[in-house]
């Protein structure tokens, strides 16, 4: 037993010893973390209580797991949960890709000048605030919009297209695209620039074409930063934003359009409830947490280093 | 050579072509919002309200809009809050990021695990509004411009960005520089920063924009209005009157005080200087960066 | 004391202000008070009447006097000027020594006009310090903050404000606050230190304004801040072309069928879907009282003629009304936009030409005026009438809001005592009728004179200011949201172009909605949460629901069905806790 608690005490002293600068450094991190979040942790227990601002956390009563059944026996909690997951796994399957895509095709322009233009256009919706952005998709969508006009100039028929809940998620997951494609595709214009250029002379000898090295080459260059975003992404599968949905959507398409986020919104212009929103948030953080762990490790099973 | 040239000729003028198709209609539908902002906000409000679809142009040029926004008292101040916030923040998140990206690629640590654990677990673990409040207050951080940089000095996100691309630089770079009695410190220092300075551009821009747009904590963290970054003062003039996230407006019962195009004019003028700092940044996403560096 | 506004404006304006007072129909005595040319003299007039109420009102009063009297021997005698003066109930303004006072505004109701970086350089805060003798120091909620997270913060401070402004008090809310100890009990002070606020809300025409202030136990928590009269009451309803009205000869409708005639001669003139609203607009009253209806398409309480509280979506005549729309959106006469559409997507139809009838508020009435005249399309936009089920009947229903929706200070314990008399007393002063012209209308001969029948109208230079009329009022006056005053009904009337001020007389015409009118009740800690959990429920059922009567989306024949679906959410028992609510608020007194 004592032989046991020394060699765990020896092994951690060499440990240190070996390391002792990385764990130096690193000490910052851990102190910010400690002093910046972990501080304040205790402050989920509020999801087991009735909290209360002036009565403060020692002062308000427990309740035990009563707020997330609340939330459970909500008649709107599956069709919240649906909704979440359906708007995350669109966007992950087609929003996605798509700034890889301009990724990969703005490393086949040659011509320097076209490319930071290209670059440099695609990248600026980000910056338009939402309410102006969904002003625009509004404006666009209306019986007399811009995208009505071109239908009805192929003899179709003008629709309130935000009125349809067959659109929403077309709606939602392009517009996304439309303003993120080009801020997104930054990273893997970054990660292709760390790809060895010999690898390409090499396979231009070998006679491959430029699709061929796209796939054999650029793809595998940019492989650990796809996947360590998809396992990422994936860790927010639960997290989808509330103000895009609250102002693109309406009762009509209240069935397909509610998520979690915009059902705690509303619930807390109702009533600020505190515990319910942190019991909530909880139930998420669980959730998110799970989708994380497992994409991580197919990650790694697949190859790529992973996220820990 | 020459010859082969010549063969995949045809090929790569298709190809090429259709990229640019590709991209050519890309750029044109995405240049769409920003021309639509930067016309309205050159327009008369009435004019803005009649046209709500496509707007090409502005129908009756005026920079009136401008003038109002830079009439506002505060919008002048934010705008050297928010450079000044910046200009704190930026070097800390930096130094920090590649402190944790460095110790989060590192491999045979008995402490590792742990402590990655300890850091992950903050990404979706939170005290809360309250809780983070009064930290902040028993920090004496609340109501100074520090509330603004210090508790978002780091984010994991982007600390698995730089640990991704410090996994990149090959191992054999960081070896030899061990074997001849490098630190780690000087390891960090002279041999991987040099090498990723395109995924430090990344951060640096995902780090400066992040901070440039944010909002929520300075509504809570902060008192003075002339203590304000440029985002909360956007975001009055912005939701002002939107019904749909501001339930006091939806009242109807007050005036419309920002008419249409000063709502533009405050996005272009609170965005452009934002807007600006990529194509500086653009320099560093040039092919070969990295075999330049391993061979130099 | 600052002189330098007072002397600039000081010019014997007393006979004018007198006139206002009579005007004003209570208070006489007082006013004669006002008029005396010495604030000595009123000074000891104010003792004698203070003497006469209580006694410990009487001794501060009298101290105050005291003070006063000797200011006044030590500096210049005050002019009679409108600013010194004692209330009928007997509170003598200026005030004199008083502490500051820190006042947090959470809706920034209070802030500057945006010309201004700070209150300090407002000239309605200046002058408000001035005639009130104090010192306030404003705390605003910082810019783009939420309103109940900045107060859920604000109540973690281990110092609080003096005094909490914020929307939507509730009642038990209230009386959490001062069984927490956070809050004064202001039961026992506001006759004494705030009577003509108590007086005022003791009237009878502001029964439900002392009720919604009122806990369940019948204490007083905070100062509120209401509107005076019917026209308050009312800011939306429905709105027609009136150029094409006349143009196709049609006559203002009336019923539902005179509606439909309207729309469907629109649609064939001018070929438009005429009838366009937002949804926000249609949900307050909409067309409900076409056919005896009491909501559209959000879940809406309402009290019957028995005093039972019923829900709207359950009535007959609802269904009844659902039908209506759904053929009008048949017919094609609804426009599809409607149940998607922005404020400003409303507005560009409405400047565009395509729209003919809507559901509009008294602001974007204006709106829409102004940009009919500058583009000069000769659109005329004017307020009609609320449908009725035949002509002879009255409104049974309409647009409508509380007299006090529940905006108010509370008085917190970072007070003393002392503090909180003269917190109460700043307070009264708004509700002074001296003090709600100048809440209303600011400083006369700056930005308001009195026309010839004794009302007040804005000057030339709030007219004619180059920042436009919303500001210039906001420059001078403090009701522009709502004030720690009354808003009056001439503010409103003033603030508007015409088409809108006749709007709301068209709106208010024979409406019985104040009847039927169920304001936010206070509900009981153990009913909150059952309530607001299943109420979220099925109110955001009924609304997602009853638009798709409308579109057709979902038929009617399973109206029942969806009945017995929202009893099975438990209905029944947020009815049960709205109406003990309901009879609590009613046995208020």
């Amino acid at each position: 037993m004592t032989q046991k608690i020394a060699l765990a005490a020896h092994k951690v002293v060499r440990d240190f010893r070996k390391n002792k600068y990385r764990y130096l450094l690193v000490l910052p991190v851990v102190l910010f973390f400690l002093i910046f979040d972990y501080k304040a942790m205790y402050g989920i227990v509020i999801a087991f209580q009735k909290y209360r601002t002036s009565a403060g956390i020692s002062g308000s009563p427990w309740v035990g797991l009563y707020n997330f059944q609340r939330f459970f026996k909500d008649i709107n909690f599956w069709r919240v949960l649906r909704n979440t997951f359906t708007i995350s796994m669109l966007s992950i399957v087609f929003a996605f890709p798509a700034p890889i895509l301009l990724a990969l095709l703005l490393n086949e322009v040659r011509n320097k000048w076209i490319k930071r233009t290209v670059q440099t256009i695609t990248y600026m919706p980000h910056f338009i605030a939402l309410v102006i952005v969904c002003s625009i998709i509004h404006s666009f969508c209306q019986t007399n919009g811009a995208i009505n006009d071109i239908i009805a100039a192929f003899g179709g028929e003008r629709l309130n297209m935000l009125s349809i809940k067959g659109l929403f998620y077309p709606i939602y997951i392009l517009s996304g695209i439309w303003q993120n494609i080009g801020w997104d595709s930054i990273i893997y214009l970054a990660a292709l620039s760390g790809i060895d250029q010999e690898q390409y002379e090499a396979a231009r000898v070998d006679g491959a074409g430029r699709i061929r090295q796209m796939i054999s080459i650029t793809l595998p260059g940019i492989m650990p930063t796809i996947s360590m975003l998809l396992v990422l992404k994936l860790g927010h599968v639960l997290s989808v934003g509330y103000e895009k949905i609250l102002l693109l959507y309406n009762p009509m398409t209240y069935e397909v359009a509610d998520v979690i986020s915009t059902y705690v919104y509303r619930k807390g212009m109702i009533d600020t409830d505190f515990s319910y929103a942190t019991a909530i948030g909880l139930f998420n953080s669980v959730i998110n947490i799970f989708f994380l762990l497992t994409a991580n490790k197919l990650s790694k099973k697949m190859g790529q280093s992973g996220l820990f | 050579m020459k010859a082969r040239r010549k063969k995949i000729h045809l090929h790569d003028l298709l190809m090429d072509s259709v990229i640019y198709l590709i991209l050519g209609l890309l750029v044109i539908v995405t240049f769409y919002p920003i021309w639509h902002v930067i016309v309205a906000s050159f327009s008369t409000s009435i004019d803005i309200v009649k046209h709500p679809g496509l707007i090409l142009w502005p129908e009756h040029f005026t920079a009136g809009a401008y003038r109002k926004v830079f009439e506002h008292p505060l919008l002048m101040k934010a705008f050297g809050n928010s450079v000044k916030i910046l200009a704190l923040s930026l070097p800390i998140n930096i130094v920090m990021t590649l402190l944790c990206g460095y110790f989060m690629s590192c491999t045979n640590m008995l402490w590792k695990r742990p402590i990655v654990a300890m850091i992950m677990f903050t990404m979706f673990f939170s005290g809360g509004l309250i809780p983070n409040f009064l930290n902040i207050r028993s920090l004496g951080l609340y109501n100074t411009i520090w509330a603004l940089v210090l508790p978002s000095a780091l984010s994991v996100h982007n600390s698995l960005i730089c640990k991704t691309a410090i996994e990149g630089i090959p191992d054999s770079l960081k070896e030899s520089a061990f074997i001849d009695g490098a630190s780690d410190f000087q390891v960090l220092w002279r041999v991987i920063v040099p090498l990723m300075k395109p995924t430090l551009a990344v951060l640096l821009l995902y780090y400066g924009v992040g901070k440039w747009n944010a909002w929520f904590a300075a509504s809570i963290y902060i008192k003075d209005n002339a203590k304000m970054p440029i985002q909360n003062i956007l975001r009055a003039i912005l939701l002002e009157n939107n019904s749909m996230l501001n339930q006091v407006a939806d009242s109807g019962d007050q005036f419309s005080q920002y008419t249409e195009a000063i709502k533009y004019a405050a996005v272009v003028v609170s965005t452009l200087p934002i807007m600006c700092i990529y194509p500086f940044l653009q320099k560093y996403f040039t092919k070969g960066v990295m075999i330049g560096a391993v061979k130099g | 004391m600052r002189k330098s506004l007072h002397k600039i404006t000081g010019i014997a304006l007393s006979a004018a202000m007198i006139a206002v007072l009579a005007g004003c129909g209570n208070g006489g005595g007082a006013a004669s008070t006002t008029a005396a040319p010495q604030t000595t003299q009123a000074a000891t007039t104010a003792a004698a009447t203070t003497a006469a109420a209580t006694t410990a009102a009487a001794e501060t009063t009298a101290a105050a006097a005291g003070t006063e009297a000797a200011a006044a021997e030590t500096t210049a005698p005050a002019e009679n000027d409108g600013i010194h003066f004692t209330s009928p109930g007997g509170i003598t303004y200026p005030l004199q020594d008083m502490p500051t006072l820190t006042v947090w505004d959470g809706n920034n109701d209070f802030a500057p006009a945006n010309v201004y970086s700070s209150y300090t350089e407002s000239p309605f805060h200046n002058g408000l310090v001035e005639r009130t003798g104090v010192n306030i120091e404003w705390q605003y909620k910082a810019a783009g903050a939420n309103t109940t997270e900045a107060y859920n913060l604000l109540l973690t401070e281990d110092v609080l404000p003096n005094i909490i402004y914020k929307e939507s008090w509730k009642a038990h809310e209230g009386q959490q606050l001062i069984d927490d100890g956070v809050i004064w009990d202001l039961t026992d002070y506001l006759p004494l230190y705030a009577p003509d606020y108590w007086e005022r809300i003791h009237r009878p025409e502001y029964s439900s304004v002392l009720k919604t202030v009122m806990t369940d136990q019948g204490r007083f928590f905070d100062v509120a801040t209401f509107n005076e009269g019917p026209y308050n009451d009312v800011y939306t309803g429905p709105v027609i072309r009136q150029d094409w009205l006349d143009e196709c000869g049609l006559d203002t409708p009336v019923t539902m069928e005179d509606w439909e005639n309207v729309l469907v001669t629109f649609k064939e003139k001018y070929n438009i879907a005429p009838f366009s609203f937002l949804l926000s607009r249609i949900n307050t009253g909409g067309f409900a009282s076409g056919t005896g209806a009491y909501g559209t398409f959000t879940a809406r309480w309402y009290a019957d003629d028995n005093g039972k509280v019923q829900l709207a979506q359950l009535q007959p005549e609802w269904v009844e009304y659902m039908e209506w729309l759904h053929k009008w959106y048949e017919m094609g006469l609804i426009d599809k936009d409607s149940v998607s559409m922005d404020e400003k997507a409303m507005r560009s139809k409405v400047l565009n030409g395509d729209a003919g009838v809507s559901l509009t508020t008294n602001t974007q009435l204006t709106n829409w005026a102004e940009d009919a005249a500058t583009e000069g399309n000769g659109a005329k936009w004017v307020g009609v009438g609320y449908p009725r089920v035949s002509p002879d009947q009255p409104v049974n229903w309409t647009h409508i809001r509380a007299r006090c929706v529940g905006h108010g200070g509370v008085i917190t314990k970072s007070c003393s005592e002392e503090e909180m008399i003269a917190a109460l007393k700043w307070l009264n002063y708004g509700y002074t009728d001296v003090g709600m012209m100048y809440w209303n209308f600011g400083t006369e001969g700056v930005s308001y004179y009195l026309d010839e029948e004794g009302l007040p109208e804005w000057t030339d230079q709030v007219v004619n200011d180059p920042d436009g009329m919303n500001v210039s009022t906001q420059k001078y006056i403090g009701v522009w949201g709502t004030g720690f005053s009354v808003q009056t009904e001439r503010f409103l009337q003033i603030r508007y172009t015409e088409e809108a001020v006749q709007a709301i007389f068209t709106w208010i015409e024979d409406s019985e909605a104040q009847k039927h009118f169920i304001p936010g009740l206070s509900l009981l800690e153990d009913e909150q949460t059952l309530y607001n959990d299943t109420w979220s429920m099925i109110s955001s059922r009924i609304s997602e629901v009853a638009v798709q009567y409308m579109t057709g989306d979902l038929s009617l024949d399973g109206y029942d069905a969806f009945v017995k679906e929202l009893y099975d959410m438990g209905l029944q028992t947020c009815q049960d806790i709205e109406q003990a609510a309901y009879d609590r608020y009613m046995a208020k007194q």
